[in-house]
């Protein structure tokens, strides 16, 4: 089996409670975690660390998570990096906004258990 | 307390004082009724015409002991009201209808009451009284009985009795009318109640002592007699003065509602004033027009279905209909359609009326997007807690002992009840804003029940309740959005299960009957009684038996569950027996849950 080490995470979440507690468990498993705060800041992490995957928020200030996406996928690197998208908003509109750039799931935060969250990115890598 | 109408007999009629007169009728059964209430007497007909009709309220001067019998007081004045003159010429043994009790007035719980009576405004607080002396039951009471130096006041004489019999009751006789040295205002405690009755001059001049003496309204109860120049020489309105002049016209050209007539075709005719200030069209404008002018922004075949109704089958429509007014607006109104028949009953044209709701549903809109924000809003402090409550029971951040396992864990069934019922709070408000998004796709009904029963496994478990399951296989693949089909299970499963006893049983069962593809859900638990059965679909309603019993519910479920069924069109009805069980069954067509997109203009 793969191990987790191997893979890189990005956690692009602007509440920080919820930042701290995936930080927390995803290195605790043995994941490289980046965090950041905003979508600029979630923008210049990835093109620097080149994440395996990129847990996203779609609410967060000076730039929102599907703007972040879009700018994602315009470069050159971020074309095909593996996005969840991890927010509370849940509209049908942002769902197929996120799907059409090519977000892998689209997960409500309060419906889902980090073990759940943990078990889905799993699942990307094919562990 | 409501009233009932019975069949009474005048029995007796005498001369109390002067001009005030006491009747008495038997009635066909004995009424139940409180000192202080008050009746109708309904006379069969007049012998003088009286433009208010042939009934009257009196207040029961007997008391309850009595209940076979009961008197009234009255007083004629001179020129009298046609009933008053019928009811003094009517011979005894005459059949009339008493519709009796009404009004509660019953004595306050206060330390001291104070009765203001003014002429036969005494007939209030006689019946209460006369109780009190009955049963032996006094209260500290003072009555303050004004009579006009003319006349002599009703039942001076047993009122006079009590007070020199009772101490605690102290009667005061004021010769012609009550003013402010009569009224003990500022010796009295704060408490005390005050109840007037009298002439309308009367009890507005105590309510005013009472009132610049700093007395609370509240504490001041007051039922006025009208003037008796009502009964004279002011201009007549009835039913034929109304048809004979422009009243019915004026009523509709000043109505707030859009009302239009038009003829067959649709033609408009008229339009009062409301009509051309909504649309923004003169009638000038709208003259040799239909209603298209404004309308027309509804589909085909919701116009095709209007005339049918109004034309073919001659039967009012009403709806909600969107317009656009002349300066491009588009608004929202409530319309009612009648077809307008001739003398000999062939259909001459139709009557429209429309109130506009535009700004009703603004407000209904932003009332329904703050609940949306604020359901979101809720979902980043409830991951919170969610997600640090996991972290905390799981493993890794170091043991608990058993007792803190148990105090977080209902931390964390606390939080997930939350976040249930923040997203039927989004359903909801998604529903009512027309954002909801209905996609179906073949579903296996099996597959997608047994998920819901996995969620009750804990209950069902607890509760030891017995779950049948049968599901036909011509539908056992269905066409159906899956996140709203489970909410549908969800609830009405977890409904079954929450609103059963102990040892009860729970059956799930899909068939295909008549072309559809039926759901039900049974239980053998509480059942809902059968008066709040026609509640059980409104938002926020939870029926009496079960509030008791539990607190979880939100009153939230079956709502958002019908609103889906039919949004999606379906249908969903139940049986229910109250202490026996319920059953709800939801219907699709057949071919499966209708599409819906996100409609919002």
């Amino acid at each position: 089996m793969e191990s987790d080490k191997n893979k890189v995470l990005l956690i692009a979440e602007d509440e920080p409670s919820l930042r701290y507690i995936l930080r927390d468990k995803l290195s605790n498993i043995g994941f490289t975690v980046f965090e950041a705060a905003d979508g600029e800041e979630g923008l210049a992490v990835a093109m620097k660390e080149h994440p395996d995957l990129i847990l996203l928020d779609l609410v967060m200030p000076k730039m929102d998570g599907i703007s972040m996406l879009k700018k994602l996928r315009e470069s050159d690197w971020g074309k095909s990096v593996k996005v969840l998208v991890l927010t509370n908003l849940d509209e049908t509109g942002k769902i197929s906004e996120a799907v059409e750039h090519g977000a892998e799931e689209y997960l409500i935060k309060s419906d889902w258990s980090i073990e759940s969250i943990v078990a889905k990115i799993r699942e990307k890598f094919g562990m | 307390m409501d009233g009932r109408k019975q069949e009474a007999v005048l029995t007796s009629r005498k001369l109390v004082a002067d001009g005030a007169y006491e009747v008495s009728f038997e009635l066909s059964e004995s009424i139940q009724f409180a000192p202080g209430q008050y009746a109708w007497v309904i006379l069969p007909e007049l012998a003088h015409p009286d433009r208010r009709g042939n009934r009257r309220s009196f207040s029961i001067i007997s008391t309850p002991s009595d209940a076979k019998n009961i008197r009234f007081l009255f007083r004629v004045h001179s020129p009298n009201s046609g009933y008053k003159k019928t009811l003094l010429e009517l011979p005894l043994g005459s059949r009339a209808q008493i519709d009796a009790p009404f009004g509660l007035h019953t004595l306050p719980n206060a330390t001291t009451i104070i009765m203001v009576a003014g002429g036969v405004g005494i007939s209030s607080f006689l019946s209460i009284i006369r109780d009190m002396e009955e049963r032996g039951a006094w209260r500290q009471l003072t009555l303050i009985f004004g009579n006009s130096s003319q006349k002599s006041a009703p039942f001076l004489d047993e009122l006079r009795m009590y007070a020199k019999n009772r101490p605690i009751f102290e009667l005061r006789e004021v010769e012609g009318s009550i003013s402010k040295e009569h009224l003990p205002v500022g010796t009295t405690p704060k408490d005390t109640r005050w109840l007037l009755a009298g002439p309308k001059e009367m009890t507005n001049k105590v309510a005013a002592v009472l009132t610049a003496a700093d007395i609370d309204p509240g504490r001041v109860l007051c039922e006025e007699f009208p003037p008796p120049a009502l009964d004279k020489g002011l201009p007549v309105i009835d039913e034929q003065t109304m048809s004979d002049s422009n009243f019915y016209k004026l009523a509709v050209e000043n109505a707030s509602n859009h009302v239009i007539f038009t003829d067959i075709e649709g033609t408009i005719v008229y339009c009062n004033k409301a009509a051309e200030h909504i649309t923004g069209y003169t009638f000038e404008e709208m003259r040799g027009s239909t209603p298209r002018l404004w309308g027309g922004l509804m589909d085909k075949n919701f116009y095709e279905h209007l005339w049918r109704i109004i034309k073919r089958e001659r039967k009012p429509y009403s709806g909600k209909i969107k317009n656009r007014r002349k300066n491009g607006e588009v608004y929202t109104v409530i319309a009612r359609i009648s077809p307008v028949l001739g003398r000999d009953g062939d259909l001459i044209g139709f009557l429209g009326t429309e109130e506009d709701i535009t700004d009703l549903e603004k407000i209904d809109q932003a009332k329904t997007e703050f609940v949306s924000l604020a359901s979101h809003q809720l979902r980043s402090p409830l991951s919170v807690i969610n997600w640090y409550t996991e972290m905390l029971l799981g493993e890794g951040v170091g043991g608990l002992n058993e007792k803190q396992k148990r105090y977080l864990s209902e931390v964390k069934n606390g939080s997930r009840r939350m976040t249930e019922l923040v997203k039927d709070l989004l359903n909801v408000s998604r529903l009512e804003l027309g954002t909801l998004v209905i996609e179906p796709r073949p579903v296996s009904l099996p597959a997608l029940i047994a998920e819901a029963v996995q969620e009750q496994a804990p209950d069902l478990h607890k509760k030891n309740i017995k779950l049948n399951e049968s599901y036909a296989p011509q539908v056992s693949t269905f066409p159906a959005d899956p996140k709203f089909l489970k909410i549908i299970v969800q609830n009405l499963l977890s409904n079954a299960v929450k609103y059963t006893q102990d040892g009860g049983e729970v059956s799930v069962r899909t068939e295909l009957a008549d072309g559809k593809m039926v759901l039900s859900v049974s239980d053998t638990g509480y059942g809902i009684p059968e008066d709040q059965q026609r509640k059980i679909f409104t938002k926020l309603f939870r029926a009496r038996n079960v509030v008791k019993k539990d607190t979880e519910g939100s009153g939230i479920g079956l709502y958002l569950v019908k609103s889906i069924v039919e949004r999606s069109g379906g249908s969903i009805w139940f049986t229910s027996k109250e202490g026996a069980g319920t059953t709800f069954f939801v219907a699709f067509p057949a071919e499966g849950m209708r599409a819906q997109r996100d409609d919002i203009m």
